[in-house]
């Protein structure tokens, strides 16, 4: 497995608290988007390369291409920083065998189907049932926005 | 006069629009679009890509974001596939209140080639000055 830093869950994938303060705190210096959508669209993969902060390189996969560069080897001096929209496409990673196990729920914001159910975090009900089976597979998520903020366990919560 | 459009993290867009015209007294052609905690990044997408649609209809658009990388950012640089306009991040207030003075005058590509520089220099150590001038 590679040196995962942090594996997080946001619908912004790479914004502002990723930047400033993430990578700052994990000094993570390969971020691995996984996300279908993306990984088709060539544009927008540019934009977020050219403006990954320095000495950070930013890369999108599909799941299946994402499961395979994650579960390489580690290489000396690599910490990758996953970042997903949702936490489907991290149990799709745990099915590609992938061992994931801390996860930071950092962003989902309320849109049409989800509520709110901690802080600033809303999910729907197919999203709280998918984190209940990460957790039953000893996956622990923590809901914790910036590093500063204190970490709640989900599990307590869902 | 080409449109400005301000797209910020929380208030920060519509505080620098204020505090400009504070400054320089009410400035027409200007739009603002702010994310606040808790907000769907999705309908901050939908009103930037529609403000800039409808503005690129009757002019040239100039669309200013607050930081590289961050969410307006991101928002705004997936419309770029679609739209023509210019787009600057990390926008101040002299950069505002320089753009808001020459666009009267100017046309969007002269301000586009220097406000970056025109920004760079408007930041300083204000420490740093007062030695050199000791």
């Amino acid at each position: 497995m590679r040196d995962i830093v942090l594996t997080r869950i946001d619908d912004r994938l790479i914004h502002g608290q990723v930047v400033t303060a993430w990578v700052k705190q994990t000094n993570g210096n390969r971020i691995v988007i996984v996300d279908e959508a993306l990984a088709k669209d060539a544009f927008m993969q540019k934009i977020l390369k050219s403006a990954a902060p320095p000495g950070v390189s930013v890369e999108v996969y599909s799941v299946s291409d994402a499961a395979e560069l994650l579960k390489a080897e580690a290489v000396k001096g690599e910490k990758v920083i996953i970042l997903v929209k949702t936490p489907q496409v991290l149990e799709a990673l745990l099915d590609a065998g992938v061992e994931l196990k801390t996860v930071i729920l950092g962003g989902m914001g309320l849109k049409a189907g989800r509520k709110k159910f901690y802080k600033n975090i809303s999910a729907s009900d197919d999203e709280i049932a998918c984190m209940k089976r990460l957790i039953s597979r000893k996956t622990t998520i923590l809901a914790q926005m910036v590093p500063d903020e204190r970490p709640a366990d989900i599990s307590k919560l869902v | 006069m080409f449109e400005i459009i301000i797209v910020s993290h929380g208030e920060y867009a519509k505080a620098m629009r204020q505090s400009a015209e504070m400054i320089m007294g009410e400035q027409k052609h200007i739009q603002t679009f702010g994310l606040c905690p808790g907000e769907d990044i999705d309908v901050l997408r939908e009103q930037v890509h529609g403000a800039i649609r409808q503005a690129n209809a009757s002019g040239e658009v100039l669309v200013l974001t607050d930081m590289i990388s961050g969410s307006p950012f991101n928002v705004t640089a997936s419309a770029m596939a679609e739209y023509d306009f210019c787009h600057i991040a990390g926008v101040n207030l002299p950069m505002l209140l320089e753009i808001c003075s020459l666009r009267g005058s100017m046309s969007l590509k002269e301000i586009e080639e220097n406000i970056v520089d025109m920004g760079k220099t408007t930041i300083v150590c204000v420490n740093g000055l007062v030695k050199e001038g000791e």
